[in-house]
């Protein structure tokens, strides 16, 4: 039996005897005084100076600061474009239904939510995407047909970031196992290739080829939609980022596993599937996440294929004649949006952290 | 694990991943095969000839000598090297910015933290490219237009760029790499010495004064010896702009800064999880022994600090190298905003995207190589100083 | 426009157009079969194709979308007007999945060689110009040896400045600057002297400044930029495409006008032979309806609804509007003031 430990030392003593110098002690105080210059022009801006959401649109243009009249305005156009005004609510309720299942997945790997078991999770997943689909296509139950060319704003961004996580996950784990084994030299050779490739080019190299020459691939007369393209092309990339974050999980485990679990007469399928899998993936989560949020925030780079997600329907609402003084209101909607959605996937990473750091004391 | 396993069976070759890569293959060559037909349809062969071709648009800026009558391939060569020097320079500055953040966010000042958390946190829920717009946007507007460029003396500032002095050009002035290198060779040479001395004795030399001496003494004096002319060309106003001297554009700097910030928060929590992963107690044992606290910090800390921080910075360093793509946006003329011109131009998406891809992929590789060398390099030296 | 040039844009162009090969078909049929119009514009183009608060496409390009609807399907509001890049549009009418593109494309030879499409009626006549500071005391391009030029990145204007420059033997700097706010914000603060863009869109781009009276458009145009409605080739639809247009392009002689129309109509026997030829009961336009499958009144529904070729200049472009453009100090000038704006006769 071991003794129990005793309690942890006061890092913070520690810490303060060689992190505690002037020359530190200096940085903090400069960048508290920046941050409070920075906190109070965004004050400034936003509420000291700025024209109210009741006084109308005119009121701005003598106002210095923000104009909330410009959200009332804008609001509805910024979050779905040109999807038909009176059909708002599907563009909506696909939203709804992508951010709730999203939330519900965060919640669930934080621990939370234990009902919910990982296989009625996929079903939700298999559900839900066909759903988005089908809700904002139309063409069936009465709803009107609508063309992809008109899917913009935030279903996009979700349909873009969600959907091409959720299905560059199963590809990743594929990718990350097909990587780690030993049973079939050509494939991990192959795995190898393709996880360095994807990671060694920008993205806006692959949605340029997922753009330009995805279609060039395809048999003459056939085409596909930039929407369609993009994610092909988002769904490869990220899957070769997910696929290290999960070899990590993988080489984390000790060799000892899989001898005992071949000892006891498992298949390799079986190793894998049953043993080392689990465990790899609930270690590599916390870099998963990060994996996540960066992949969720460079969505915004397809802005460049004219397809356009929030940060572009954004731009066009200031493109409106007359609308051009607004950018900035424009702009912080977006950075709104990003920080408050990164900052719930954030708060997942740390939960994981805290979740692991408890388990291995 | 020490022990080898026992024999392992006769490995039988891989069929099935063969067969499998094999389709896999032959699947993409049937892309290919689509591709080319679809080009052929619109009749278009690919082919790299185009390169040759007179490129005939200008660039905001260039670090060798390119004018629009020169040639895709050059126009090529020179967004390559404009992006080889954005990354490096981004590099620099957020292993900078990271280095000290994460520093700050593990001192004990509760302001400290907090700045440091905002920070971290501020940067790392901003997509990149909005951080980008709006910097370049407040710095555009925020410093003074080229006629009422900031000046102290030969510098100037202004919402273009950063005019400096500059040893004007000569052939003859590549007589200095000779000096150049050979002051270096001895500045090592003392820099060793000095080691030596100190491992043998404990007696510390001067060590930096002597070698930035050295270096600096043998190329002025070789300078001075060989008569190499060093015009100095000052910037001067005329008409449009400042004229002669160097420049660094106002978008390189906004880039630089956008990714110093945005990569210095990432790298900023690398290094806090690394410093915070150093048990405790060794730097008490440390302190009982009596060891100053600048020793214990560079001595123990620090040599733990570095093993587990180098391969996540590696990645991270990638990272940057990739990100310098957006520059694009501002008006850096990167390779990327170079071969978007050129498809443009060519209407041959298919060969510039993959020469594109290629080179960023060999800058990439060749980093996090060389980077993975170095580490491999720092474990068995300090593997060595400990045995 | 400058926006159909960028990076995206005439990339794929060559390489799309005439993939498939085209059906001279019924589209015609297939408009009134769907009884809408799939129409094609620039997603964010101010003052010819932007939607407004409803997510609805408002602009002189736009209103050509309408024009056809209202010609073909009695209907104005029956346009669906999608905004789409413009590679993505070529394809998409190449395919046969819109029927027509109202979006600033300049007509070209090696454009309308290609099949699958067909440029159908010039709309606008634009070029590349050049706009400075007023401050900067310049009056002429020629004036602009050494100085700072701002322009998008990848776009062929990019090509034609250097050209430009070039063959004056002048030296520039260029800011080729990918993103339009950081592209304006550089050139109203000052960071380049010069902004080059199509005529039209440096004085739409003018209005986006706190000042625009501060900035002036220089007399030189440095190339020849025909804006052209495109269609899904169709005899019968390309008819009356072209001739909805030259109806608006008469009107605008006319002086007839969506709000003067009802008015004239209840009083057309006292009016001229042109004016009755174009709206009468049983007239050049009625005989035109039936060979092409048009309504009867189609001429009538074209004015009524979108109005003439000036009015809907005027509505998004003109004095009123953020862009000051004077109608008669452009080559869109009515052919009598000196334009190149011709109508055909209507007979």
């Amino acid at each position: 039996m071991i003794p129990a430990a005793p309690p942890p030392p006061q890092r913070r003593d520690l810490l303060r005897q060689w992190a505690g110098t002037p020359l530190t002690a200096l940085v903090s105080a400069v960048s508290a005084a920046l941050a409070i210059w920075a906190i109070w022009i965004v004050l400034d801006w936003a509420v000291l100076s700025a024209s109210p959401p009741q006084r109308p649109m005119h009121a701005c243009a003598e106002t210095a600061g923000a104009c909330w009249r410009f959200y009332v305005e804008k609001s509805r156009f910024m979050l779905f474009g040109t999807y038909p005004y009176q059909d708002h609510w599907r563009p909506g309720l696909a939203s709804m239904l992508l951010l709730a299942l999203s939330g519900v997945v965060g919640l669930r790997i934080t621990g939370r939510l234990d009902r919910i078991t990982p296989r009625v999770l996929v079903a939700l997943w298999i559900a839900t995407i066909p759903a988005a689909f089908l809700l904002m296509g139309g063409g069936w139950a009465g709803l009107d047909r609508v063309d992809m060319s008109r899917w913009n704003g935030l279903p996009v961004l979700l349909i873009l970031s969600v959907i091409a996580i959720a299905l560059a996950f199963p590809l990743g784990v594929t990718l990350a196992v097909l990587r780690h084994q030993d049973r079939w030299p050509v494939l991990r050779r192959a795995a190898v290739v393709y996880i360095e490739t994807m990671r060694g080019v920008p993205m806006v190299t692959v949605l340029f080829v997922g753009v330009f020459v995805l279609p060039l691939t395809l048999p003459p007369g056939t085409r596909i939609s930039p929407v369609m393209a993009t994610l092909v092309a988002l769904i490869l990339f990220h899957a070769s980022y997910f696929a290290e974050d999960v070899r990590g999980g993988l080489q984390s485990l000790p060799e000892a596993q899989t001898e005992a679990a071949k000892a006891l007469g498992l298949t390799w399928s079986q190793t894998m599937g049953l043993v080392l899998l689990p465990q790899a993936l609930s270690r590599s989560l916390p870099a998963l996440v990060n994996s996540v949020i960066g992949a969720y925030k460079d969505t915004s780079l397809v802005v460049v294929l004219g397809i356009h997600d929030l940060t572009s329907t954004a731009r066009m609402a200031f493109s409106e004649p007359g609308w051009g003084q607004y950018a900035l209101e424009a702009y912080a909607f977006v950075g709104i949006w990003f920080l408050l959605s990164c900052a719930f996937l954030s708060w997942i990473g740390r939960e994981l952290h805290k979740g692991q750091s408890a388990r291995s004391h | 694990m020490q022990q080898s396993p026992p024999a392992l069976p006769a490995r039988r070759p891989d069929w099935l991943g063969a067969g499998i890569v094999g389709l896999a293959l032959a699947g993409l060559a049937l892309l290919g095969v689509n591709i080319i037909l679809n080009m052929q349809a619109t009749g278009v062969t690919p082919g790299y000839g185009f390169l040759a071709q007179t490129a005939g648009f200008d660039l905001s800026e260039s670090l060798i000598p390119y004018s629009s009558g020169d040639s895709y391939a050059r126009v090529i060569v020179a967004g390559l090297l404009n992006t080889v020097v954005l990354a490096l320079a981004s590099l620099l500055l957020a292993t900078i910015i990271g280095v000290l953040m994460g520093l700050v966010s593990v001192t004990p000042s509760p302001a400290g933290r907090w700045v440091a958390i905002l920070y971290v946190e501020l940067f790392r829920n901003l997509p990149k490219i909005l951080v980008l717009l709006v910097l370049y946007v407040i710095t555009v507007r925020g410093l003074p237009p080229v006629r009422q460029a900031l000046s102290w003396g030969p510098l100037h500032l202004s919402n273009r760029s950063l005019y400096l002095p500059a040893i004007e050009a000569d052939p003859r002035q590549l007589w200095l790499l000779a000096p150049f290198l050979l002051s270096i060779l001895a500045a090592w040479w003392w820099v060793r010495r000095a080691r030596r001395i100190q491992r043998a004795t404990g007696r510390e030399t001067p060590v930096v004064l002597v070698a930035a001496t050295l270096i600096l003494a043998g190329q002025l004096g070789f300078a001075a010896l060989a008569e190499v002319p060093l015009v100095v060309s000052v910037p001067t106003f005329v008409r449009f702009d400042f004229d002669g001297g160097a420049r660094v554009s106002v978008q390189f700097l906004v880039v630089l800064v956008t990714l110093g910030l945005y990569h210095g928060a990432q790298i900023a929590e690398v290094v806090r999880g690394g410093i915070l992963a150093v048990p405790t107690g060794q730097v008490e044992a440390a302190r009982a022994l009596g060891l100053a606290p600048w020793t214990v910090t560079r001595f123990v800390v620090l040599p733990q600090v570095l093993r587990i921080v180098i391969p996540p910075m590696i990645n991270q360093y990638v990272n940057l190298i990739k990100n310098t793509s957006i520059a694009i946006a501002v008006g850096y003329s990167d390779l990327m905003s170079v071969s978007g011109t050129i498809i443009n131009q060519t209407f041959r998406p298919l060969e510039m995207m993959l020469i594109t891809m290629a080179l960023y992929l060999g800058l990439c590789l060749g980093a996090s190589s060389l980077m993975n060398r170095l580490n491999i390099g720092l474990r068995n030296r300090s593997a060595r100083n400990v045995s | 426009m400058t926006t159909f040039k960028s990076l995206v844009t005439a990339t794929a162009s060559s390489l799309v157009l005439g993939a498939a090969p085209a059906l001279a078909g019924p589209v015609m049929d297939d408009i009134k079969a769907k009884d809408s119009l799939i129409c094609l514009v620039s997603p964010t183009a101010p003052g010819f194709s932007v939607p407004d608060s409803q997510g609805v496409f408002q602009g002189f390009n736009a209103d050509f979308c309408r024009m056809a609807a209202a010609a073909i399907l009695g209907d104005a509001s029956k346009a669906d007007i999608r905004g789409v890049g413009f590679s993505d549009s070529m394809k998409t009418i190449v395919a046969g999945e819109a029927h027509m593109g109202s979006r600033s494309i300049t007509r070209t030879g090696t454009r309308d060689a290609d099949e699958g499409l067909a440029f159908v009626a010039t709309t606008f006549f634009d070029g590349q110009g050049f706009m400075v500071p007023r401050s900067l005391g310049v009056a002429s391009a020629a004036e602009l040896d050494g100085a700072s030029v701002c322009a998008e990145d990848g776009s062929t204007t990019l090509l034609n400045i250097a050209d430009w420059f070039g063959a004056k033997g002048m030296s520039y700097r260029v800011e080729n600057i990918a993103d339009k706010t950081a592209r304006l914000e550089a050139f109203f603060s000052g960071k380049c002297d010069v902004y080059a863009s199509d005529v039209t869109a440096l004085s739409a781009d003018r209005q986006l400044s706190d000042t625009p009276g501060d900035f002036v458009i220089l007399p030189e145009v440095i190339s020849n930029e025909p804006l052209t409605l495109v269609a899904r080739p169709d005899q019968a639809f390309e008819a009356a495409l072209f001739w909805s247009f030259q109806v608006m392009l008469n009107a605008d002689s006319l002086g007839i006008s969506s709000a003067n129309i009802d008015e004239i109509m209840s009083q057309l026997d006292q009016k001229t032979p042109a004016v009755q030829r174009m709206f009468g009961a049983d007239s050049a336009t009625t005989d035109m309806a039936a060979k092409l499958g048009l309504p009867a009144d189609w001429a009538y529904q074209v004015v009524k609804q979108v109005g003439s070729y000036g009015e809907v200049f005027d509505r998004h472009l003109g004095a009123d509007t953020p862009f000051g453009l004077v109608r008669a100090t452009t080559p869109n000038a009515h052919a009598a003031d000196g334009g190149l704006m011709y109508p055909f006769p209507i007979r």
